[in-house]
This record gives structure tokens, C-alpha cells and sequence, in this order.
């Protein structure tokens, strides 16, 4: 599998501060291990709240697909879609599009998932 | 088809069932849960918990045995094809959906799609997606939560892709339909920024800057009132650059044009032929599983047969595909068209002719600088199976095949017989009208044929062009004339010649009744002018029912029209003032008119 090497301080300061939502995901645990603000904002979570929350709650009917979708990043190291949906904290499924790529972090498989909100739903962020 | 946008359905040949057919609420709710699971296993336990939630029955597994039992007898008449379609596994069931078409794949697919493809492509994809939704995901279960996810899902894909749908028809200057998609995603999601930018951008471009602003005005409300957020940035410059009066163009989004699957670069898009093409694609995808098909398109000229075998051949995907158009110069040379197909299809394949020495009689170019072959007309066949089997799956194409040399359709006709476990498809089109029963084509046998008609008003609605059905007839050759034309009032030069060549291609006699009958007030009697024609009423109106077989005129009551405003237009063109007003006058008084020899 293509892997993308460990990001140094300079890009989890570029993934902290970028304006589009980012997220990274440990797969095998069905979890979230760290989202920047544009990330909680997109769904309506706190990050502590987010942190918490498994990513089959954000793909509640796609876990068929997210799992096709996970799998050709591990075999490709990357992956796009602008089939599935995120639901947010208040219940509206935001149409979106998904690009993943692998990640190798401390040893471990992890992914990196860029989102793109393609309705650009608006909604107050997360504490408002 | 399966459909589970809007209440369950199942369509299978003429039977069709609903939400009300399968036995009960609960068989039913095991259906669509195996459903949403799209062809994976669904485990007893999960089954039993989203069948009952915490009011699971003593023996839940024993119930579901039951309800899957009676959901089978249900589903299909034949037991057998019931136990292939709902799959007992252990501990687990599992609905085969890769038996059957299930709208929301259809859906998926389609959309997926659109993210490859060029604007316009990329719009018919996405437009023919929304076609698919007849309302929410499983109307029929409106509470239950499996159902509230897959249906909150698809809110978001059908808003999504109505989005698309939008920016593509905005980037293609069709605004009325950008609107429409616009306000529907504005239904979808009242605070959608982008749902409200296309439908500010489509009134403005519409010339409606009153209603663009009065809709922005209340959005911004709403954001205000509900959220306490203001529009974005980009909402905001939009309002600006209307208020302003910049230059509508300047605004709309850049169509992409770049695409590998672009269908020959169409100046028209694809209109309507939708259930077509998917029969098309079916078939061929038919040939490819099970063994080749042959497929035919009968149209007459102008009503799209090549265009919809270009749209054929952009869709087709991981199959050697080689194409070729017959023609009447080329009828006296045999294997012609099946020869460039081939080679089309088998670009940069080494043949080896030392195995199979007979295709030296279909490719002339293998058997350059050896005698000429003479080989048996079977083992040419034999070769050709075998060649094809070498590098299925194979799918050729041959346009006007009514103008195909005998050895082609033979060899057409041989394959498909012989070509049981040879993956791969032959579509072929063909005009009706243009060959005798007995010709060749006539006599193929076809596991599929395609009839096409002149487009309806619906389906030339898009194009938002007054009375654009009535001047066609929906006549695909005119409607792109009519377009590429800015819908000018007369004809191009090129469409006038080739009309007037299909008149007088139905022999002297006919096109002196057109051009006579052109000069009528539409539509006309066929006794006054047989008069004028100094012929037999009887044997007059078999002509004019022969020109409506080829679609030239049409029946209206008890009188006859031109099939197609244009073409009576084209004639009366064709012919001097002073004929015109001749013929009128004969016309006008046919009893002071000695009649004239036919």
C-alpha cells in the first residue's frame, strides 16, 4: 500500500489552521483521532464531543460503503467519493465530497479524510 | 427494477408489486432491510434487533425463518429463482441485488458517474439519476429508524446532486432548468448557500434581477432569524455583482470540456432516449455475460440512430469495441463494414493468420503479397468466432446496416447463432423502410431491437424553446437544425438539400403529389387533388398512405398532413412563384381544369 510518510509539526499546524475540514481516523476502531475547527464546525460537534463519536454514527446508512471506500485507500493509498453523505450532530445528511488517503502515524495505519461540503449547509458552530 | 425511492416496488416483466404484496408489514420490512444492507449479509441478531427493537419475541429466529419463507413465495413464482434472490446463509440472510436493478444503484452509479464526465455529459447523468426519484427513500416506513438513516442519506445525495444538476445547466445557458433544479434543492435545504446562489444566478440570467434579489433578501432573513448568520461571502459578492448589472456570463460557472467519454463532441446535447439506451446497455451488458447478442435501432434518417450509438459507445467500459458505418458504394465488396469494425476493435492485436488463415478473406490486408484466398465460407465464419473468442469481450457496432453487404449480415446472423459462449454484442441500425422483407437485414433475428420515434414535447422541454415541438415534430435533425440555426426561420442550406433528397428519393411520382401538396392549406383532402392530378382517388390515397409509412405525411381525420412543418416549407420553397400560384389556382378550381396526365 502507498503511504504517505508521518506529518511533522509543520503539517499538523497546516492541518490545525486549514479552513477545510480534515480528519484523522483510525479505521480499524471505527474512530475519530483528530478533526481541525473546519471539521467540527462541518458537523456540528465540539472536537471533545467528536472525539468521542464513531464514525458510523457519521455514515449511519453507508457502512457497506464506507468500508469499500476504506479498503481501496488501504490497497490504493488513496481514495475519492461524492457518494457518501456526513450526518451532522443535528440530524441534516450533508451531501459532500471525500477524498482519503493512507497514513502511517507511530507504526499505525491511520487515514486522512478531507471533506467538502458540497450543499455548503449553513449552521452555527459547535458552542454558539 | 426495485424501486425504494418513494413506497417499495417491485417490477419483474408485466408483475408488479407494492408495499402491500409481500405478506405482511414484517416480511416486508425484512426486504427492504436486505435491502439497505445492497446485497451484503444482514446476521440474524442485527435482523431480529431492527425487526423489534427491545420487544424481540422468545423465538426470533424461528419468526424470521417464517417471514423470509413467506417473503420468498411472495417475491416470485418460481421457488427456485425466490431462494436465489433472498439467500439464507448461516445465521444470516442476504438479498442478491446483483440479480436484480435496484434504483438506488441505478442512482449511485449515475452520480458517480457525473463526477468523471464533462459538463454536459456529466449533466444527463446526474439529470437522469433525478429521474429515478419518485419520492423518499421507503415512504412506506416512515418511522422506523434503518429507514430514517438510508432515507436521511439519500436527502443528501438527491440534494447534491441537484446542485450539480444546476451548476451543470447554468454552465450550458439552459437557466430554466438551472432554476428548477435550484429551487428544488432550496426545498431540500433552506440553508443551502450554493442552492441559493444558482437559483439568484438563474433568475438573474432569465432577466427576473427583481425576483434574484427579493430571494436573496429572504434568505438572508431566515439565516438571520433562524441562525443568526449572515450569507457568505460569496453569496454576498453574487448580490452585489446583480445589483450592479455585470455581465450575466461573467458570473456563471465554466463548463468542463475535457472528458476521455465524450460522445464525439456533440453541439446538441443527448435529449430524451433514456429507456433506449438503457435497453442498449443491458443487452450489450447481456452479450457480455451470457453469450452475444445482436441488437438492432430502426429509425428513419434524421431521428438519431447514430447519435444514440455514439451515446452507446461512450457508456461502454473494459470491452474491445470497434465501429463502422456501411454504405451503398461499398455493397458490392464484401465483409467491408464487419472488416473495420474488427479493426477498430482489435487495434494493436497481432492476428495470427498461420492459425487461422480463413480471416484473410474478411481482412484483405493479411493476405498481401499470397494468393488470393478461397477459402470456404464456413471455416471465414469458424476464423471469425474464433478470432472474436481470442479477445472477447468484443462489441461491434454497425451503423446503417441497410446498406450492408450480404457477407456482413451473414456473418452477423452466424454469430450470434454461434456465439452462445462468446462474450461480447453486435448492435446494429438500420432503416426500416429501406430495405425490402426479404433483404438481408430484414432477415437477421434480433435479441433486442430499439424503435425509435420523434422526441416528445416533454423530453424537448429542457431547451426551453417556444413552440420548438410543433416546427420539429421532435424530429431530431431539425430540432439540432433548429439550434444550431439561433431557431432561424429558414433552413440551412445542407438540411434543405438533404430533405428535398429524401423527397425525391421516393421516385417522380411521389415528390410531384409532395410539391403539389405543399402548396395546400394543411391539412388537405386527397379527392381535389387527385383531380388536380388527373388520377384515381383510390390509387391517390394509396400513395399518400405510402408517403406516411415513410413518415413524410401523417394521417389527420379523414385528411392528410406533412409529418413536419420544415419539410413542406423546403418544398414550397423549391418551386417558382409562378408554379405556386398555378398549382393554387388549379387547386382552387379543379372542375375548370382539364385534368392532366399523370
Amino acid at each position: 500500500m502507498p503511504m504517505h510518510p508521518a506529518p511533522d509539526f509543520q503539517h499538523e499546524t497546516v492541518f490545525a489552521h486549514s479552513g477545510e475540514p480534515a480528519y484523522v481516523m483510525d479505521p480499524e476502531h471505527n474512530r475519530i483521532l483528530a478533526a481541525n475547527d473546519a471539521g467540527c464546525a462541518l458537523l456540528g460537534y465540539t472536537r471533545e464531543e467528536l472525539l468521542k463519536t464513531p464514525i458510523s454514527r457519521i455514515h449511519p446508512a453507508e457502512l457497506a460503503e464506507l468500508s469499500e471506500l476504506l479498503e481501496r485507500v488501504l490497497k490504493h493509498g488513496r481514495a475519492s467519493t461524492i457518494k457518501l453523505t456526513c450526518r451532522t450532530k443535528r440530524g441534516t445528511f450533508l451531501p459532500t465530497e471525500i477524498s482519503l488517503h493512507a497514513l502511517e502515524l507511530d507504526g499505525q495505519t491511520r487515514v486522512l479524510g478531507l471533506v467538502q461540503d458540497r450543499s455548503e449547509h449553513r449552521q452555527r458552530a459547535p458552542g454558539d | 427494477m426495485i424501486r425504494l425511492f418513494g413506497p417499495l416496488s417491485i417490477e419483474e416483466g408485466e408483475r408488479s408489486l407494492g408495499p402491500r404484496d409481500l405478506g405482511g408489514s414484517r416480511p416486508k420490512q425484512v426486504l427492504e432491510i436486505l435491502l439497505a444492507a445492497r446485497g451484503h449479509l444482514v446476521p440474524t441478531d442485527r435482523l431480529a434487533e431492527l425487526v423489534w427493537g427491545d420487544e424481540r419475541p422468545q423465538n426470533a429466529a424461528g419468526s424470521l425463518q417464517t417471514f423470509v419463507s413467506v417473503l420468498r413465495r411472495h417475491l416470485a413464482t418460481d421457488g427456485e429463482r425466490a431462494r436465489e434472490l433472498v439467500v439464507t446463509e448461516a445465521e444470516a440472510y442476504r438479498f442478491a441485488t446483483e440479480l436484480v436493478a435496484l434504483d438506488l444503484d441505478c442512482f449511485d452509479h449515475l452520480l458517480e458517474r457525473s463526477a468523471r464526465e464533462p459538463t454536459g455529459r456529466a449533466r444527463e447523468a446526474l439529470e437522469h439519476a433525478l429521474d429515478l426519484v419518485r419520492g423518499e427513500v421507503l415512504e412506506d416506513e416512515p418511522y422506523t429508524a434503518w429507514a430514517l438513516d438510508l432515507r436521511g442519506s439519500y436527502q443528501g445525495r438527491v440534494l447534491g446532486a441537484r446542485l450539480d444538476a444546476a451548476d451543470a445547466a447554468l454552465a450550458e445557458f439552459d437557466f430554466a432548468a438551472a432554476l428548477a433544479h435550484a429551487e428544488a434543492a432550496t426545498t431540500l435545504d433552506q440553508f443551502s448557500e450554493r442552492a441559493h446562489r444558482s437559483e439568484m444566478l438563474a433568475l438573474y440570467a432569465l432577466g427576473r434581477t427583481h425576483e434574484a434579489l427579493s430571494r436573496y433578501r429572504t434568505y438572508r432573513r431566515r439565516l438571520d432569524d433562524e441562525l443568526g448568520l449572515e450569507p457568505s461571502a460569496e453569496t454576498r459578492a453574487l448580490e452585489a455583482a446583480v445589483i450592479r448589472q455585470e455581465d450575466v456570463r461573467s458570473l456563471l460557472p465554466r463548463p468542463i470540456q475535457s472528458a476521455p467519454a465524450d460522445a464525439g463532441g456533440h453541439a446538441v446535447r443527448f435529449l430524451g432516449r433514456r429507456a433506449e439506451l438503457d435497453t442498449l446497455v443491458q443487452a450489450v451488458q447481456g452479450g457480455v455475460d451470457d453469450g452475444v447478442t445482436l441488437i438492432q435501432i430502426e429509425g428513419e434518417t434524421g431521428l438519431g440512430k447514430t447519435r444514440l450509438l455514439d451515446e452507446l459507445q461512450a457508456q461502454l467500459q473494459g470491452v474491445r469495441v470497434g465501429r463502422a458505418t456501411c454504405s451503398l458504394l461499398e455493397r458490392h465488396l464484401p465483409y467491408v463494414p464487419l472488416a473495420t469494425a474488427l479493426r477498430e476493435a482489435l487495434a494493436g492485436v497481432e492476428l495470427d493468420t498461420e492459425r487461422l488463415p480463413a480471416l484473410r478473406q474478411i481482412l484483405p490486408e493479411l493476405a498481401l503479397g499470397t494468393p488470393k484466398p478461397n477459402f470456404d465460407e464456413i471455416d471465414v465464419l469458424e476464423a471469425l468466432v474464433s478470432l472474436l473468442a481470442e479477445h472477447a469481450p468484443v462489441v461491434l457496432l454497425l451503423d446503417d446496416l441497410h446498406s450492408a453487404d450480404a457477407r456482413t449480415v451473414a456473418a452477423l446472423g452466424y454469430l450470434r447463432r454461434r456465439g452462445a459462449g462468446l462474450a461480447g454484442a453486435i448492435v446494429t441500425s438500420a432503416r426500416p423502410t429501406d430495405a425490402s422483407p426479404g433483404h438481408p437485414p430484414h432477415r437477421l433475428e434480433a435479441d433486442a431491437r430499439v424503435h425509435l420515434e420523434p422526441l416528445s414535447p416533454g423530453e424537448l422541454a429542457p431547451l426551453a424553446i417556444p413552440d420548438l415541438h410543433d416546427t420539429t415534430g421532435g424530429d431530431p435533425r431539425l430540432v439540432a437544425e433548429a439550434l444550431a440555426n439561433g431557431h432561424a426561420a429558414r433552413p440551412s442550406q445542407t438540411l434543405t438539400e438533404a430533405l428535398l433528397a429524401q423527397c425525391r428519393a421516393e421516385g417522380d411520382w411521389a415528390y410531384r403529389v409532395l410539391v403539389a401538396s405543399s402548396v395546400l392549406e394543411q391539412p388537405f383532402e386527397p379527392e381535389p387533388l387527385a383531380d388536380l392530378l388527373g388520377v384515381d382517388a383510390a390509387e391517390f390515397v394509396e400513395t399518400l398512405e405510402r408517403l406516411c409509412e415513410r413518415r413524410i405525411l401523417r394521417v389527420d381525420g379523414f385528411r392528410f398532413r406533412f409529418r413536419y412543418e420544415l419539410v413542406r416549407e423546403v418544398l414550397l420553397e423549391s418551386i417558382s412563384p409562378a408554379r405556386q400560384r398555378l398549382l393554387q389556382q388549379r387547386f382552387d378550381q379543379p372542375a375548370a381544369v382539364p385534368a392532366a396526365a399523370r
